[in-house]
């Protein structure tokens, strides 16, 4: 029974250094996203990795519909898989929505992190009066009914748009787990994203947190970096990556795999 | 050969059986010898509410695009001309069942047979009556087979249709049901073509049914779930939850409405069910308005007069109100400290009855409050509730379009059935499944029963499910709708109604196949469901060994099956083994209410009295010009003078419990567990480890009850006071070992020598006792020598005791409210007053801390004979001479006289003490000076702040060295009687005394060590020194240390005593005489 989370989201520990180091996916991709990352820390960590209940690699039915309404049941699992690999310590390196999973986690569990790198990191996507989140409502709504619409359609208007670099491969990569995941799990789990909202909790996080922010990012725009760095409550930095998108480590693994191999050795 | 129709009719349900008639009389008409396939087609077509009319119509999509009117036209031609061909033969009254049409109804039945869902029902039947064709064959099962049929398919063929696409329309008529609904958008793409499900048995069609409820409440219930969890105290920490979040004031408000709303709504519209029993009271207008009392004061009656067991929730709303003028709140400071006065009292006086809901906007509210009140935190057991997740009912303002609309096709179907459409359309989340209840009921009860015959190992796993959940509720009505159990439960339903949803949905709620069908989902949907929720689950077994412990009990007591969860060997360390009886639980009731008032601080300093008066040391606690109450006195001495459990049982009983039972059951077990472990690994101190053991019982009995209605902290401060190091160490590890399991959760750090390792070197104390802590959470921490800690350290003990968070040099704050604190001094408090323990009249001649810093010197045997005539014998090989003569020197000799005479002179300084008063005591000891200056001046008056903070004080008595040193001379004397057989005198250097104490004291109290050293080395080198010097009855035989440069030579495993010795004959004047005489 233990072990069925594990199989459930595809937990693997891969690697053979000392200390462990988290990737966790996120909306869109599932663990391959990671592929590229991979052989620059492999060497020197052990490297779990693990599908979000979401992506498309996993089986639909795991995907309760009353559970997941919140990224608290996604903390509850991050947080099982780490107690059942019996891991104690270790960084965590979180793309999009699992950023504000680990930031979540983090909070609850501080004495399990040692380090956070937030990959396109936002806790709030939505405008607010005092702080500018790159989505208003109706854009947002717009983006559901489009969607819904023409899941395939959508998939085929994101991908190039998020990934945002001219890299065809990450594009086709992209488009390809973001068209595995189920269209009503997809949306559903859009809009817990855009319901969420991090703002208060954010001076809660006691451990250190390094914010990778690429030159250009559909989803998140450069002041909420500048907003994660003044409000995280542990020392964070904040490196910019001078390269587009939302998806660096697809488009461009090995400037981030640097970035990500300097901030985790500070 | 054909079959009868009588007989094939056996095999068929009664709507098959039907169509088998018509399919007869379509035979008999047209004249024909046999029943036929596609006589039974023909009839099937012809059915008024034809099933197979309706999914051609709806597998049309892929054929040609003609006008269905037209196809259908083509179907009867193609049917009519097959029809013709069939030979027509003699006239019967019944044309027989063909054996192509045999075979179809066969193969449907093995097919029915073998479905999944059915396994079990057929397994069943098949073993209660072993007639095989019970099985009744329903029409769409018959229906599919006949498709299967190459003359049949061959005719569907001609007529444009594909058979296997009709096959699929029969099993999955919801995709194909959304063109009739009239939707311009079309169907969803994802409903028809993405999943490439190849069974068509699998439903694809589940989200929409979860979907609905859960998206749009879904996320207001998860936070009502996660406050729930808090309050309940499963969370693992504190049980006040304080949301914090953007979006924590709605969430708050969500929260009070719906717990408001439940005297009126059916308890199980509440999430968890649990809080039904929270009644829910919101003074946040009050508290803007800044008049509370009125409020507080009706809280106060509703809170005598509630029931056992409910719980009030003081909800004190945003928590800005209370920043005052910072926030632009009129509010005077006065007015708000008395506000959190109040609110404060309220929960000190109704522990356990009243608790405490608030909400913060960021955190930065949240932190601005604590350091306005730094100590409210913990007073009022706040635990910080992250709440992140906007409330849906924000839908209302933005449109609600999106998901639930591409589903309305759905509400076109149940349109059709009419009594389910309210259901899942209805905004209520928690509707659907309470309507569908009654036929969840039913299921989950056949499913129970189902499964436990069927002994599948997922039995348990379901019912352990269930059991955890209801043993949590024992206080309620049994009846009260379970959140856990409705998920299953829904899920459940899910499950059943996609497998067998179209036309058998409403057939299914009547006929009793339908609950069965769905066993294998069910179990695997009851494995999903717990593999994802193991996370609270898992928290609390791993942090809270004592509900856990409990919990485990009671599922031993109700399971048979054994759960592997629950053998844990770490667990069973908590698990008392027998139930006692009552009477004695009664007593431990007594024992509880007696800490309980010994725990309240204004009780604090008598407890602390308690413990000085009754430990062995009374003559400095009488001597003290203290008075001590003798309600006091008395009760320490009931409770300590009879360190025995065993005594401590005949204790009087004549209190009332107010504890609970089951709270009260478990400390005695527990108590009396403790007890026992520690003493048995401890042997000494036993007045100390009852009242450790008393504490530490009624503190896990708290903790326990928190899961049910008491509130708590989670951090518990104990102080050792008085001598005995290796005592007190031994106790916290001890103590370690029962409430985790293992040693690795002990953080030990004696602040008088900080550890010099790689890891710590160049950090402060305060950051190294912080960095312990944050790596383990969940620990005891053993502080030795708190009155050496530095200014740091001891501003964030105390922050830690008042706050529950200790702060590392950098201001960096660490929960510690999973962590147990044990503070050593080793000084002795009476009176205000902390002396050092030597001072109390009962010093002995050897102290502690030389026993402890004893080395293993080699040690060496001198033999002298009383008439001074030398004896002049060979020096022992093993001893060269040049050692020899070092030894000879007078400095190394007088080195160790006047060793010796220091010693003497100290003792006689201590003997002089007893007639000495206190004040002009004059420290002997340097180091102890230094130490009694530092009190003084610097830290005593923290150091007696902090122990007045702590939860309790213990004193721990002196190690008792005189007598032991006096038994280990007695059984050297022995010894050397028993192998020299001669009554020599025999004398032993303090030092070498020393050295053999501290074998005892260190090595867990037992003799052991010691005995096998005398037995084994030291008779060996007795018998040598028969052997080599003639030894009379005057003979002086002289133990010394060795203490110049001789090699320190091997010594019995890791202790300090050496496995040779040497021998020696002469004093140091015979020596001197020797050596002229050469």
């Amino acid at each position: 029974m233990g072990n069925n989370i594990l199989d459930a989201l595809h937990v693997q520990v891969v690697g053979s250094g000392q200390r462990f180091l988290v990737f966790a996916h996120g909306f869109g991709t599932d663990q391959s996203a990671w592929q590229r990352i991979l052989p620059f820390f492999v060497p020197h960590y052990r490297v779990v990795l693990y599908d979000l209940v979401c992506a498309g690699s996993v089986n639909p039915d795991h995907f309760d519909y009353r559970r997941y309404t919140t990224l608290d049941a996604y903390v509850d699992d991050l947080l099982t898989i780490l107690d059942e690999l019996g891991i104690e310590r270790c960084a965590y390196v979180g793309h999009s929505v699992s950023a504000m999973i680990g930031i979540l986690a983090a909070i609850r569990r501080p004495e399990l992190f040692t380090k956070l790198i937030l990959i396109g990191a936002s806790p709030r996507f939505l405008n607010d009066r005092d702080y500018h989140g790159g989505f208003e409502q109706e854009e947002i709504e717009k983006v559901f009914s489009a969607m819904e619409a023409n899941y395939e359609a959508w998939v085929k208007g994101y991908a190039p748009l998020a990934v945002g670099a001219d890299v065809p491969a990450a594009v086709r990569e992209f488009s390809r787990t973001l068209f595995n995941m189920r269209p009503d799990i997809s949306l559903f789990v859009c809009r817990t994203v855009f319901n969420s909202d991090l703002r208060g909790v954010l001076g809660l996080v006691r451990v250190p947190c390094c914010v990778i922010q690429t030159a250009k990012d559909v989803s998140v725009p450069a002041s909420v970096a500048a907003y994660l760095k003044s409000h995280l409550g542990g020392m964070t930095t904040v490196e910019m990556l001078n390269t587009e998108g939302h998806l660096p480590h697809l488009s461009a693994p090995s400037p981030l795999a640097r970035v990500l191999q300097r901030a985790l050795s500070r | 050969m054909p079959t009868p129709v009588s007989i094939a009719r056996q095999c068929l349900t009664a709507e098959a059986a039907h169509a088998l008639d018509e399919a007869v009389a379509v035979a008999r008409r047209r004249g024909h010898a046999q029943t036929t396939s596609l006589h039974a087609v023909s009839a099937l077509l012809s059915l008024p509410s034809s099933v197979l009319r309706e999914a051609c119509a709806r597998a049309r999509g892929s054929g040609p695009p003609y006008p269905s009117r037209l196809q259908f036209k083509a179907l009867e031609l193609c049917l009519s001309v097959s029809l013709d061909r069939v030979p027509s033969g003699q006239l019967t009254d019944d044309p027989p069942v063909s054996n192509a049409l045999m075979a179809a109804i066969k193969r449907s039945q093995a097919n029915q047979r073998r479905q999944p869902e059915n396994f079990h029902l057929y397994h069943q039947l098949s073993s209660q009556s072993s007639i095989n064709n019970t099985i009744k064959v329903e029409l769409q099962q018959l229906i599919i087979s006949i498709l299967d049929d190459p003359g049949v398919s061959r005719v569907f063929g001609e007529a444009g249709f594909r058979s296997s696409e009709i096959k699929l329309a029969i099993l999955r008529p919801l995709p194909h049901l959304l063109r009739y609904t009239g939707r311009p958008r079309g169907p969803p793409l994802f409903l028809c073509s993405l999943d490439p499900d190849p069974d068509p048995g699998q439903g694809r069609v589940r989200f929409p049914f979860s979907v609905l409820p859960g998206f749009l409440h879904g996320s207001g219930d998860a936070n009502c779930r996660r406050i729930g969890e808090v309050l309940l105290g499963r969370s693992g920490g504190r049980c006040n939850p304080l949301l914090v979040g953007a979006c924590a004031p709605g969430a708050l408000k969500e929260f009070v409405e719906t717990l408001g709303k439940k005297s009126r709504a059916k308890p199980e519209a509440i999430v968890p069910p649990e809080l039904s029993r929270f009644t829910v009271m919101d003074i946040e207008s009050s508290i803007s308005e800044g008049s509370v009392d009125e409020r507080l004061d009706e809280a106060v009656c509703m809170v005598t007069s509630q029931p056992h067991g409910e719980a009030l929730v003081v909800s004190f709303g945003d928590l800005k109100s209370f920043l005052g003028c910072e926030s632009g709140n009129s509010m005077s400071d006065l007015v708000i400290s008395n506000i959190v006065a109040r609110l404060t009292r309220l929960l000190e006086s109704h522990r356990g009855k009243v608790r405490l809901i608030g909400s913060a906007a960021s955190n930065e509210t949240y932190s601005k409050f604590v350091g306005k009140f730094p100590v409210v935190e913990k007073e009022w057991d706040l635990q910080v509730l992250p709440i992140t997740t906007v409330r849906p009912s924000m839908a209302e303002s933005c449109p609600r379009s999106s998901l639930m609309e591409s589903f309305v096709p759905f509400a076109g179907f149940f349109s059709s059935c009419g009594e389910y459409n309210g259901q899942v359309l209805s905004s209520s989340p928690y509707q659907c499944p309470s309507q569908c209840n009654l036929c969840t009921e039913k299921k989950s009860e056949r499913e129970t029963i189902q499964i436990s015959k069927s002994g599948l190992a997922a039995s348990v796993a379901d019912q352990y499910q269930y059991s955890l959940p209801s043993w949590l509720r024992m206080t309620e009505l049994g009846s009260s709708v379970k959140a856990k159990d409705d998920r299953v439960a829904m899920s459940t339903t899910v499950t059943g109604l996609q497998n067998e949803w179209g036309d058998k949905f409403q057939h299914a709620h009547r006929g009793p196949q339908f609950p069965v069908s769905n066993n294998h989902r069910m179990d695997s949907q009851v494995k999903t469901i717990m593999g994802f929720l193991p996370s609270e689950e898992r928290s609390e077994r791993i942090n809270d060994q004592s509900i856990n412990g409990a919990r485990c009990k009671s599922i031993n007591s109700s399971l048979s099956a054994d759960t592997p969860k629950i053998s844990r060997p770490q667990l069973s360390v908590s698990l008392p083994q027998v139930a006692p009886a009552t009477d004695s639980s009664r007593k431990e009731s007594f024992l509880t209410k007696l800490w309980e008032k010994s725990s309240k601080p204004e009780d604090m300093d008598s407890g602390l009295m308690r413990c000085g008066s009754n430990s062995s040391v009374d003559d400095g606690c009488r001597a003290s010009p203290s008075s001590v109450t003798s309600r006091n006195t008395n009760m320490g001495q009931r409770i300590h003078s009879e360190p025995e459990i065993q005594r401590l049982e005949k204790l009087p009983t004549q209190t009332h419990s107010s504890v609970p039972d089951i709270s009260e059951q478990f400390f005695s077990d527990d108590f009396k567990a403790i007890f026992k472990d520690i003493r048995e690994k401890v042997g000494r101190q036993q007045e100390a480890i009852s009242r450790i053991s008393q504490m530490v019982a009624s503190f896990r009995a708290r903790n326990f009850g928190t899961r049910h209605q008491m509130s708590t902290r989670g951090d518990f401060w104990l102080t050792f006071l008085g001598p005995d190091r290796m005592g007190k160490w031994k106790v916290a590890v001890s103590l370690c070992e029962i409430l985790y399991g293992n040693r690795e959760h002990l953080i030990h750090i004696d602040l008088s020598s900080l550890p010099d390792d790689l890891n710590h070197r160049g950090k402060t104390p305060v950051d190294i006792i912080a960095g312990e802590l944050s790596k383990k959470p969940v620990c005891v921490v053993f502080l030795e020598n708190v009155d050496r800690a530095d200014e740091q350290v001891q501003s964030s003990l105390l922050q830690a005791i008042l706050t529950g968070k200790f702060s590392d040099s950098r201001g960096r704050e660490i929960g510690v409210h999973r962590a147990i604190f044990v503070a050593t001094l080793s000084f002795l408090k009476s009176n205000q007053i902390l002396h050092s323990h030597e001072l109390d009249g009962t010093a002995s001649r050897f102290s502690e801390e030389r026993v402890l810093e004893a080395k293993g010197w080699p040690m060496k045997i001198l033999v002298k004979h009383a008439n001074d005539n030398v004896i002049n014998a060979s020096s022992p090989i093993h001893v060269n001479k040049r050692k020899l003569m070092g030894l000879d020197e007078d400095e190394a000799s007088s080195e160790t006289l006047e060793m010796v005479n220091k010693r003497i002179y100290r003792i006689s300084s201590k003997d002089l003490d007893l007639n000495l008063p206190a004040e002009n005591d004059e420290p002997q000891d340097s180091d102890e000076c230094s130490m009694e200056c530092d009190v003084c001046d610097n830290s005593k008056a923290w150091l007696l702040d902090f122990i007045d903070r702590t939860d309790a004080t213990v004193v721990f008595k002196p190690y008792d060295f005189d007598s032991l040193a006096e038994r280990i001379l007695k059984e050297i004397r022995e010894c050397f009687r028993q192998t020299v057989g001669l009554e020599c005198l025999i004398e032993i250097e303090p030092k070498v005394m020393e050295q053999l104490l501290s074998a005892i004291y260190t090595s867990d109290g037992d003799d052991k060590q010691l005995k096998d050293w005398m037995a084994n080395v030291l008779s060996r080198e007795f018998a040598q020194l028969q052997r080599r010097y003639e030894l009379t009855d005057r003979t002086t035989v002289s133990l010394l240390a060795c203490c110049e440069d001789v090699s320190m030579e091997e010594q019995v495993s890791g202790s300090c005593l050496p496995c040779k010795i040497f021998v020696n004959l002469c004093s140091d004047r015979d020596v001197h005489v020797h050596r002229s005489l050469e």
